[in-house]
């Protein structure tokens, strides 16, 4: 293959490389426009009518006591998954460089799959 | 209902859909792929214990080149999605793209350089186990995509549903058969 051939080709992959994760970036953003898009009107219609404090003082007076132990367990159950998270993240990041040198042992030119220490995509990867 | 209290349930909307976003695109999104980067690490130790059981050596292509392959699925997890596959093979079935191709092929040559059947049979497997990770990975990534299978996994239970009464129909109403053949031997002597 020549160079310019490869080029092209190297090209074309990097176009199907920007297609792909514009395409992860734009489905989060979409979503979020969407919501606003949805409540719009809503908050056009209200614009200078009611006051933020007046929304807010309202939403929390309708608060039940049986809703607020459902937003609890939600917003816990959200804040639990994400702690786990953290957890098992840092103990990949200890136990993992332990793993590697005990392979090295076995295998010198052990290749690595270039992810950080605690296991996530490194930040030159993502994108 | 009046204008705070109707604010008061759009509040209540807009949170709600403001934590739904929070719970997929926040926590379910970067899990998906966590547990997918976990499933890969699993098959990379499987690959390596075999090695260190002495079934294949370390410095052996297929080893490596299998490996590898599993490290490059590993760093680049969270690119893997049923469009980018899509795209993938538009372009490639309009202009074959050597770069796409060649590592499919290098890898190829390395496994039909090994030796032994066994070993060869292996690491095809694993390499077939890493293939079927990345379909499901793609499939509860996709709602498209899950739709699709949904439909069609019902078109052919329908399908088979309904071979199935036509069997027990053909093969327990009285006389059917007798007349089946009846109507055979009149084709025959037309």
């Amino acid at each position: 293959m020549s160079k310019q051939d490869e080029r092209k080709h190297t090209f074309r992959l990097r176009i199907l490389d920007l297609i792909g994760s514009m395409w992860s970036h734009l489905i989060p953003w979409a979503a979020i426009v969407l919501i606003f898009w949805a409540t719009r009107d809503i908050i056009v219609s209200l614009a200078g009518k009611s006051t933020l404090a007046d929304i807010g003082v309202k939403f929390l007076a309708n608060v039940k006591i049986s809703d607020g132990v459902i937003y609890l367990f939600g917003l816990g159950g959200v804040g639990y998954g994400l702690a786990e998270r953290q957890l098992r993240r840092r103990s990949v990041g200890t136990m993992s460089e332990r793993t590697k040198q005990l392979e090295q042992q076995l295998d010198p030119k052990r290749s690595s799959s270039k992810l950080t220490k605690r296991g996530t995509t490194r930040p030159e990867d993502r994108g | 209902m009046s204008e705070v209290a109707f604010s008061a349930v759009a509040l209540k909307g807009l949170l709600a859909w403001a934590s739904l976003w929070f719970l997929l695109f926040v926590c379910w999104r970067p899990y998906r792929v966590d547990a997918f980067r976990q499933s890969l690490f699993n098959l990379r130790h499987e690959l390596f214990m075999y090695a260190a059981q002495g079934e294949i050596t370390f410095d052996d292509k297929a080893y490596r080149e299998l490996r590898r392959r599993i490290n490059g699925m590993l760093r680049f997890a969270h690119r893997v999605n049923f469009l980018r596959l899509s795209f993938s093979v538009l372009l490639n079935s309009i202009s074959p793209n050597p770069l796409l191709t060649g590592p499919s092929e290098k890898w190829r040559k390395c496994l039909q350089n090994v030796p032994s059947g066994h070993v060869r049979d292996k690491l095809t497997n694993i390499h077939y186990r890493m293939g079927v990770l990345m379909v499901r990975h793609m499939l509860t990534g996709s709602l498209t995509l899950l739709l699709s299978l949904g439909i069609y996994v019902l078109a052919l239970m329908i399908r088979r549903s309904v071979q199935r009464i036509l069997e027990f129909i053909t093969s327990t109403v009285p006389g059917l058969l007798h007349g089946l053949e009846l109507l055979e031997s009149e084709a025959l002597e037309c």
